[in-house]
Order: C-alpha cells, then structure tokens, then sequence
C-alpha cells in the first residue's frame, strides 16, 4: 500500500514540477498558459477515449517500465522500498529509459526530433546525475537512504548540520540533481496535430513519477524522512518537513526546465556539461569537510 | 550402454558440417531438408551435451588430440544454441544466400567445436580460419558481394591468433596446451584475436560484418562462439586468473565506443552491431578485472552472450529484405518484439534478463577493486555507461522487427531462457561454475557469490510496485479499446543532418577512394592476402611441430 502511495505522491509532485514550469514560462516569458499541464492532460484523456487514440505495444511497455522505476525509486526514498545507492540509481535510470522508450515512437517529424533531442540529452547529462547522487550519499557516508534518514534523526537537517563546506556541497549536489532530473525526462506532449492521446498521457505520468521520484530523493538527502511509515503516511505530521522540501524541490526542478526550455537545444547540452563541472565541485567540497 | 568417446566427439565434431550437406542435399525440399538437417545437427548438440555432462561428472573425454576441459566443453553446447538461431534466420534468406549462410554456419560450427576440444595448439591453429573462410564464402553469395565488409579484420584476428599460438608453443617448447602462469605475448595476442571475433573490437572484424547487409552478416554467431572459446583458452585456462589493468581499460574504451555507436546508429543493423559489441567488451572487462571473481564473471556472462546474440541475429537482424508492415504482421512483430527487447536487456547487462547477474558481478568488482585502485571506478562507471548508451541506441530496433513466425516463436522461447538464467543463475549454474574453477586451479569461492549484492528487494514490494506501475498503462489500454499499430523502419535515437550533396573535401575524396577501391577489389585482394599470411603461418607451426616430434 505504501508504495502505492509513494507513485500517486510522486505523480502529484511531477504535476507540481509541470505547473511551476508554466508558471515560470507565464512570467517570464509570457508564453501559454499557467494551467497548460492539466489542460493537456484532459485533452489527451479526450483524445483517448473519444478518438480512440491508442497506445503501441512498445509504448506500454517502455511506459510500464518507466512507472515501475519512478515508484520503485519513490518508494525507497520515502522507506517503502530498499534504499540500497545502486537500487535507487538503478531505479531512477529505469524510470528515464522507459519514459524515453515510450516517447521513441512518432511518425511526426518535429515530435520525433524532439524525442531524439531529448534521448541525447538523457546520454549527455547522466553522468553528471549520477555524480551528484553518489555525492549525496558520501556526504553522509553511507550506502543507503535509511542510513541517512537515520544521520537527520541524530545530527538534523542536511541543510543546517555541519561542517559548512558539507552543507554547500550537499545543497550544490541537490541542485545539480534536480538541474541533470530536469533534463532526464522524456519530451512533453508536442503541439503537433496527432501526437496526443494516449502515448502523450502515459509520456505524461513518466514523467511526473520521474519527476516526484527525483525530488523525493533529493529531500531525503536535505531533510531526511521516518524510517518506520506509520498508518498515517504521508499525512503524519512527522513527514511534513521532507514532504515540503520535496514540494519546494519540485517547484525548482520545474523554474529550471522552464529555463531550459527557452535555451536552444545545443545550449542546453552545454548546461549538461556545467552541471557535470558543478556536481564535480560538489564532491570536492564534501571530501575536503 | 555407453557411448565410446571416440563416436561422441567425432559426431560432436563432424555432426554439424554434416547436417550442412544434408541441408544442402535436400535443398529443393524445404521442409524435408530443415526436418532432415536438423535431426543431424540436434544428434551432434546431444553429443555435446554428453560431452559436457561426461566431464561435469569428473569422467574424462578423449580421443587422439581432442581431450577438452570443463571449460571449453562448456562453450560448444551454448555456442551451438546460437548458432541455431542463427541457422533459423538464414533458411528464410532466398537463393544462393541462404545457401551460403546455412553451409557457411554448419562448416564453421564443426571448426569452433574442433577448435574447443582440442588439446594441440597446432590443432587449434589448423582449424582456426575456417569460419573466416565461410564468412567470406558466405558474403559473395549475398548482392553486396564486392564490399566483404570485415574479411580483412577477420583474417588480421587469424594471423595474430596464429601468432599467439606460435609465441605459446616457442615459450613452453610443448604444443599441448599448458598454463603459462600469467598473461604474456603469447596469450595477449589470442585475446586480441578472440575480441576480434566476438565483435568487442569497434569497426573491425565481427562488428563490420555483423553490421553488414549480406547473408556474411549471420555467420558471425559462430564467429562470436570461435571468439568466446579462444578467450577462454587464452584467459582463464593459459594466462590465469590474473587481472590486467590494461585489458580492462582496453574493454571499458571498446565498451563506451560501442555505446557511442549505438546512439549515433542511422541503421538497425549498427544498433545491433554495437548492443552486441558492448556486450562482448564486458567478458573481457571480466577477464581483465582477475580473480576468482573475475573468472566467476566470465562463467555467468559468456552463456548470456552467446544466446542473447543468437536471439539477437535471429529476430534483430533486418537482412536485406524489407517486409511491410500489415495487420496480419502485427502479433509476430509484438513477440519478436518483446524476444529482441529481451535480448538487449540481457546484452546490457538489465534485470531480471541472463545478462545481469554477470555484469552486476564484473562492476560489483571493479568498485571493490576501486578501494584500493581509484582507476577501476571510473572504469566501472564508463563501462556502465557505454551499456546504457548501447540499450539505449537498442530501443528503436523494437519498432522495426519483422521476424517470421517461426523465427518470432523460437525467439520468444529463446527469451525465456534468458530470463530463467537471469533470475536463478546459482540454481542454474552454481555446481558448473565451482567444477570448472576446481578444474582451473582458481581460488575457492562460495557458491552463492554470483547473484547480485543488492539488498534483498522482497517480492512483496516489487509485486506492489509492478501492480502499482500496471494500473494507469491498463487503463490507458481499457480506453484505448486497444493497440495500435506502430510497425515503422528504423528510426535512430539521436538527430542527424542528412548528408545532402557532397561537395568536395576530405570525405567526398574518401567516398570516390572508397568506390574505386571496391571496383579494383583492392580490400578483397589485401583480406585475401592477410588470409594467405595466416594460413602459411599455420603450415610453418605444424612443420615445426613436426620437427619436434609434437604430430
């Protein structure tokens, strides 16, 4: 039950993540509308069921799979699931391959290139994903999230223990990974006639379960989280702090792809590339406290 | 009754050359011909079998100069299960290519079966070109005849084997294969040679054939069994267990181009060229990492790799001919689908496929050794990478399958067994891989050491995860009332410019080079004469091993 919960609070933070993003493009860019995530999403549920626009058997599965990730790396951030480094990372690329493997598959020309973009931006920026992750874990010197939701019991925040250089680089590595999670996720919903439906909502769901499951793993490591889920998760007022530090992260992962949205394509795999630089920063920072 | 050794390794060896001829004898009659070939070919894989249960009961085998180990017994009976598949890809090929490739795997499985089981290094060197000649044979019969694409590499992988044995009966003064006590010229040279042939080597060899057109491309699953059984010679059984930083470095470089290649592939045919050659640079990686360990990684990898390639080649590979996409289509597609979808999971190393508990275990190593050797993790991590990139330039392959009925089915079967292996592999191989380590003098290691270290992720919570991921996809089916049909060629994963017209430079120069190269048939003529080179090696090995009294 309780990593059923962990999947429906990653798709609600996803969601979050996607509204922010509107909401910075609205601001900032005066472009769409704030509530364009849910709007598309009702329309691909229209174009589902009225137009009978279905799904591919690749489709299904890579989106199976990309779930399957999402909820296997939200639930062991929040303490359903094993919480082993190489599980949650595994998880986590589980979650990315298959919400790519079920966008890889259009016959429009512009919805396809976006795609491909977006599978090169998966390859360019996972190294750096994956750093800031294990800088996470070092920072605390341990394998596993239990064991780090086990150090905020004892010494507090990620965010306010010390030593200061410790803080920097674990909230550097954080932003770093929700900066490289921004970039991990498969392409949104394309605004070419024929490429909704029912691919474009099961795209949709990997990608705010990609997205929830990142945040969750990035406030596990700032805010750390209960070890032992009571009946009450996640209402229980014990879980409220790492909740909101998810939700804060969410509404960053979403400010940031706004950003990279409005940059051209060949910029954002240079900012691919400062993440890695940055995250490598972040290491040194956490080995020299 | 018991079977003399001498008829089970003679039918073993000869069995499946003969079920070659049979083929070819009965050519007019398809389905009398595959009845009739393949109960030859089903009698000599039996004889292997045998072979290989003979020696896991500590018996021993022998008969003249073919006396094999655990180990290379081991090979002969997986290399033959994807050299079927393969086998069952070529029948479908039309005219004088399917004749080709069928006659051309037979006779080269007949070689890699003699070339396991021998003893002699000269014996080994003997057989060592033939699948090298039947990929050549086997590409003139294909409509891109001229270009051979990887004879060259093939007959270079030859000479250097040649080399390597001649190096190895020079230093031990004996042409019985013995353990040299460490990884020496001798050996480094076979392992090249045996990365050659497994595809490992990017653009050389296997990997160009493999990314060929022709009915040459198909052979290349005996190519990979030739390479697999000399890595084992020449790593665990010649050189030890010893580890070597350059080798592994040398496969983690071989890992990442491959993936690299997998990403930038316009073709499916390079998609599975660089799913299989990543693949294939992680034995060595394996081999490179040393140990018992190591030796251990090597033991679950090999028969994932041979079978997932086999699999592969059998509903992956596209060929030459292009099928439509139809209605009637769509369920073989959804299975050959689903079969090569497996088959790249278990390339790349992914659970619960066969591949997975070798590659955890080969990177569970390299970051235990990197406690002591900072190098071997970002090795570890490069090679990880570079098999994510390899799956990842895979998944378009899924869209543009066509496989037959038959070859969709037996696919699927294939599938399977990768994903029993990959689940239980202590179950499956446990009393195999102590057995060959005993055989090999390897330090002890527990039996259990093989299944991944993760922590155990209890069935309850995957089974949660998988209901909890099954629910919006079913309903998405439910209001879909179905699939769609999205049958399509292959699109590659990453963006590229389209050429358009060539307007001098470096690379039109290359092009024209290129062209008139293939109409003087300058790379044949240069694969042709490599190909002489190694063959009057080997005459000079065997009349030197004539003159000590080792015939």
């Amino acid at each position: 039950m309780a990593v059923a919960v962990a999947l429906i609070v990653a798709l609600f933070l996803g969601l979050v993540a996607d509204l922010a993003t509107a909401l910075v493009l609205r601001v900032v860019w005066h472009g769409g509308s704030v509530g364009w995530p849910l709007s598309a999403f009702g329309a691909d549920v229209r174009l589902l069921v009225m137009n009978r626009d279905r799904i591919s058997v690749v489709e299904a599965f890579g989106a199976g799979l990309g779930l399957l990730g999402g909820t296997l790396a939200a639930a062991a951030a929040v303490g359903a699931a094993p919480g082993n480094a190489p599980f949650v990372y595994l998880a986590l690329a589980l979650g990315a391959v298959g919400g790519h493997a079920a966008a890889s598959l259009s016959d429009i020309g512009p919805a396809e290139l976006r795609a491909k973009r977006a599978r090169l931006q998966f390859a360019m920026v996972e190294p750096a994903f994956a750093l800031a992750l294990a800088v996470g874990f070092i920072r605390w010197r341990a394998v596993d999230l239990e064991a780090v939701r086990g150090a905020h019991d004892v010494l507090g925040s990620g965010m306010e223990v010390g030593p200061p250089l410790a803080s920097i680089g674990l909230i550097l590595a954080t932003l770093v990974g929700l900066a490289c999670g921004a970039l991990r996720l498969a392409p949104e919903r394309a605004a070419e006639t024929g490429t909704g439906g029912g691919s474009s909502l099961l795209v949709t769901l990997c990608r705010w379960s990609l997205s929830g499951a990142t945040v969750l793993v990035a406030a596990a490591f700032l805010a750390g989280g209960e070890n032992t889920l009571a009946a009450g998760w996640p209402l229980d007022p014990a879980l409220l702090p790492a909740l909101l530090t998810a939700a804060v992260g969410a509404l960053i992962l979403g400010g940031v792809r706004a950003a990279l949205d409005a940059l051209p394509w060949s910029m954002r795999l240079l900012a691919g590339w400062g993440a890695a630089l940055l995250a490598a920063v972040a290491l040194e920072l956490v080995f020299l406290a | 009754m018991t079977i003399p050794d001498a008829s089970l390794l003679q039918v073993a060896a000869v069995g499946p050359a003969v079920a070659g001829v049979v083929w070819l004898g009965l050519l007019r009659w398809p389905w009398i011909r595959r009845l009739a070939a393949g109960a030859v070919w089903l009698a000599a894989h039996a004889a292997a079998w045998s072979v290989f249960w003979r020696l896991y009961g500590a018996e021993t085998v022998g008969w003249r100069g073919l006396e094999p180990g655990l180990l290379q017994a081991s090979v002969v009976p997986v290399a033959e299960i994807g050299v079927l598949l393969a086998l069952i890809r070529a029948d479908a090929l039309r005219g004088r290519a399917a004749v080709g490739a069928v006659v051309g795997l037979t006779v080269s499985m007949s070689a890699v079966v003699v070339g396991a089981y021998s003893t002699s290094l000269v014996g080994q060197a003997l057989f060592l070109p033939v699948p090298t000649l039947a990929a050549a044979a086997a590409s003139l019969t294909g409509s891109g005849w001229r270009r051979m694409p990887g004879l060259g590499g093939l007959a270079a992988a030859d000479l250097v084997a040649v080399l390597g044995f001649a190096v190895l009966f020079d230093r031990s003064g004996s042409s019985t294969v013995t353990s040299a006590g460490g990884l020496g010229l001798g050996s480094a040279l076979l392992l090249l040679s045996a990365a050659a042939k497994v595809g490992a080597v990017p653009g050389f060899a296997t990997w160009r054939l493999t990314a060929s057109n022709g009915p040459g491309a198909l052979i290349t699953a005996a190519l990979r069994g030739q390479g697999v059984a000399l890595c084992a010679l020449a790593g665990p059984i010649v050189a030890g267990v010893e580890d070597s930083i350059p080798l592994a470095a040398a496969a983690v470089v071989a890992t990442m181009i491959a993936g690299g290649s997998g990403l930038l592939a316009g073709r499916a045919h390079t998609s599975l060229t660089a799913i299989c050659g990543a693949a294939g640079a992680v034995l060595f990686l394996a081999i490179g990492l040393g140990g018992s360990v190591g030796l251990r990684a090597f033991l679950l990898l090999f028969p994932a790799f041979l079978l997932a390639s086999g699999v592969a080649l059998l509903v992956g590979w596209p060929g030459e001919e292009e099928e439509l996409a139809g209605r009637r289509s769509r369920i073989r597609r959804w299975v050959g689908g689903a079969a090569l979808g497996v088959a790249a999971a278990s390339l790349a190393g992914l659970p619960p496929a066969g591949g997975f508990p070798g590659t955890w275990l080969t990177f569970d190593l390299a970051t235990a050794r990197g406690t002591i050797e900072p190098l071997y993790v970002i090795l570890t991590g490069a090679a990880a990478l570079g098999l994510v990139a390899a799956v990842v330039g895979a998944i378009p392959l899924l869209r543009a399958v066509r496989p037959g009925w038959i070859p969709a089915l037996v696919g699927a079967a294939g599938a399977g067994m990768l994903l029993y292996v990959g689940s239980l592999p202590v179950r499956v191989g446990g009393g195999w891989w102590l057995r060959v380590e005993d055989g090999l003098n390897a330090p002890r290691l527990l039996s259990f050491v093989g299944a991944p270290s993760l922590p155990p992720v209890a069935g309850k919570v995957l089974l949660a995860a998988a209901m909890a991921s099954a629910v919006p996809v079913g309903l998405v089916i439910l209001l879909g009332r179905g699939f769609r049909d999205a049958g399509g060629t292959f699109a590659g994963p990453i963006p590229r410019r389209n050429p358009g017209p060539s307007r001098g430079g470096v690379r039109h120069l290359a092009r024209k080079l290129l062209a008139r190269s293939e109409r003087l048939y300058v790379g044949m003529a240069a694969a042709m004469l490599i190909e002489l080179a190694a063959v009057w090696s080997i005459v000079q090995l065997v009349i030197r091993a004539g003159r000590r009294g080792f015939l």
